[in-house]
């Protein structure tokens, strides 16, 4: 009779280990399983990014071939009417050196100097005054 | 067996095809325009006059430029150099009528008495600019080259970004025939060469070992003229793996600035590149009734697309 005991007994201490792993594994599985779902989920939300990305990007570059965009350091056509009308009026120039520039001249309303006749001063070699 | 054969020939042919398409992804031209758009050193022409020169050179870079910049995935960068000021280059971008193309910068270098020169260089392209800017040329003790460089830098995504420098470099103007004045040029253009160099180190810097960059302009030198022997302004720009659009082209067939007077045919007009995957095309469009040089017209095979970065979000 106690023969029979400690034999359920070893049988039960001989299965429990089984039984254990067995439940173990079915708890990691789940865990690979839902990992899995979890990595999928995050793979298609990053194809999705990558596509809206590149989209934004195909936006901007387009926008960029429609408007011109200036550089920093470029400035804005002038549109002041009256001072073209004032430049436009002067045609010669008395550079401070005593040289008479005309309008086609590189010199011509650069640095000091002042308005002047086409008489004035000594003509430059470049332009001719 | 026969069956078999064919598949196997199929099969090769189609993995082969993609090899035969020469794709060119940018194309690039650089061009001295002379003076533009008077043609007169230091005097502007007559109103009709300038007109007629802007409406010439704009048709010329649309006859010869415009066919490269043939479809949507090939962008176009231009260097320009010795345009007078900022209001003549827009007028002649805009008479060019290339779809895109925009005036990214333009130089504004002065002389020695602060006047601007009528000698400006200047960038313009169809790409998303980033940055641009012009810097003149730092003196040395003894020398100070005249202008300097424009630059600009691209994003070219997802391929990456592209630095661009429209140069012109000094020349070789000799009034007194002195071989120390040789020198005294071969120095300007040596120093303004390492001003170079350190710029794109410094983009490099900024933007990653994968910047690509182009030099594009009128260098003023070569490698064929027994004058430049000792010249490392070329050779500097090959130090930094910067490859020249002419490698393996006799002199003959790489004539930039056509003979005139006193003066032979010369190889003076260069597009350095480097990142690039290879040069698919390199063209020379004679420009003799426009200016005194040619125009140079290359294009470019960029690397494959880099990934894009990882996001923080799906971390």
């Amino acid at each position: 009779m106690k023969l029979k005991y400690i034999a359920a007994i070893c049988i039960t201490l001989l299965l429990m280990p089984a039984a254990i792993a067995n439940s173990n594994q079915e708890q990691a599985s789940t865990v690979v399983r839902l990992l899995q779902e979890q990595v999928e989920k995050l793979a298609a939300e990053n194809e999705l990014l990558r596509k809206e990305n590149q989209a934004l990007r195909r936006q901007i570059g387009a926008a960029t071939k429609d408007n011109a965009t200036p550089s920093a350091n470029l400035k804005a056509p002038s549109t002041d009417k009256t001072a073209k009308e004032n430049d436009a009026a002067i045609e010669y120039w008395l550079s401070g050196n005593g040289k008479r520039h005309n309008s086609r001249c590189r010199y011509f309303k650069i640095g000091q100097g002042r308005p002047c006749g086409k008489t004035d001063g000594t003509p430059c070699k470049i332009c001719g005054g | 067996m026969r069956h078999l054969r064919h598949l196997a020939t199929l099969v090769m042919v189609a993995a082969l095809l993609p090899l035969q398409v020469t794709r060119a992804d940018i194309a690039c031209a650089t061009w001295n325009l002379n003076l533009f758009p008077s043609r007169l050193w230091n005097i502007r022409a007559s109103d009709a006059v300038e007109s007629a020169n802007i409406k010439a050179s704009a048709q010329f870079l649309r006859r010869t430029v415009a066919p490269l910049h043939n479809s949507d995935n090939t962008s176009l960068i231009l260097f320009l150099q010795e345009i007078r000021d900022e209001d003549s280059c827009r007028k002649l971008l805009a008479a060019t009528a290339i779809a895109g193309l925009k005036l990214d910068v333009i130089s504004d270098f002065k002389d020695e008495t602060g006047i601007a020169i009528w000698q400006q260089v200047s960038l313009a392209s169809t790409l998303l600019l980033l940055e641009s800017g012009s810097v003149p040329w730092r003196a040395s003790s003894s020398v100070t080259p005249p202008r300097g460089y424009a630059y600009a830098v691209y994003d070219n995504s997802p391929h990456g970004t592209i630095a661009c420098f429209s140069l012109h470099l000094k020349s070789n103007l000799n009034l007194s025939g002195d071989v120390r004045e040789v020198q005294r040029n071969i120095l300007k253009r040596e120093l303004a060469s390492h001003q170079i160099l350190a710029k794109t180190k410094e983009l490099t810097t900024k933007y990653g070992n994968e910047l690509m960059v182009i030099l594009g302009g009128d260098f003023n030198t070569n490698e064929d003229d027994a004058r430049f022997v000792s010249e490392a302004t070329l050779r500097s720009f090959y130090g930094a793996h910067f490859r020249n659009c002419f490698t393996g082209l006799a002199a003959k067939d790489r004539v930039t600035c056509p003979a005139i007077g006193r003066y032979p045919d010369a190889t003076f007009d260069y597009i350095l590149y480097r990142g690039f995957t290879k040069m698919t095309g390199r063209y020379i469009f004679p420009a003799a009734a426009l200016s005194d040089h040619n125009l140079v017209a290359i294009e470019l095979q960029q690397p494959p697309p880099t990934p894009d970065p990882p996001d923080e979000r799906v971390r």
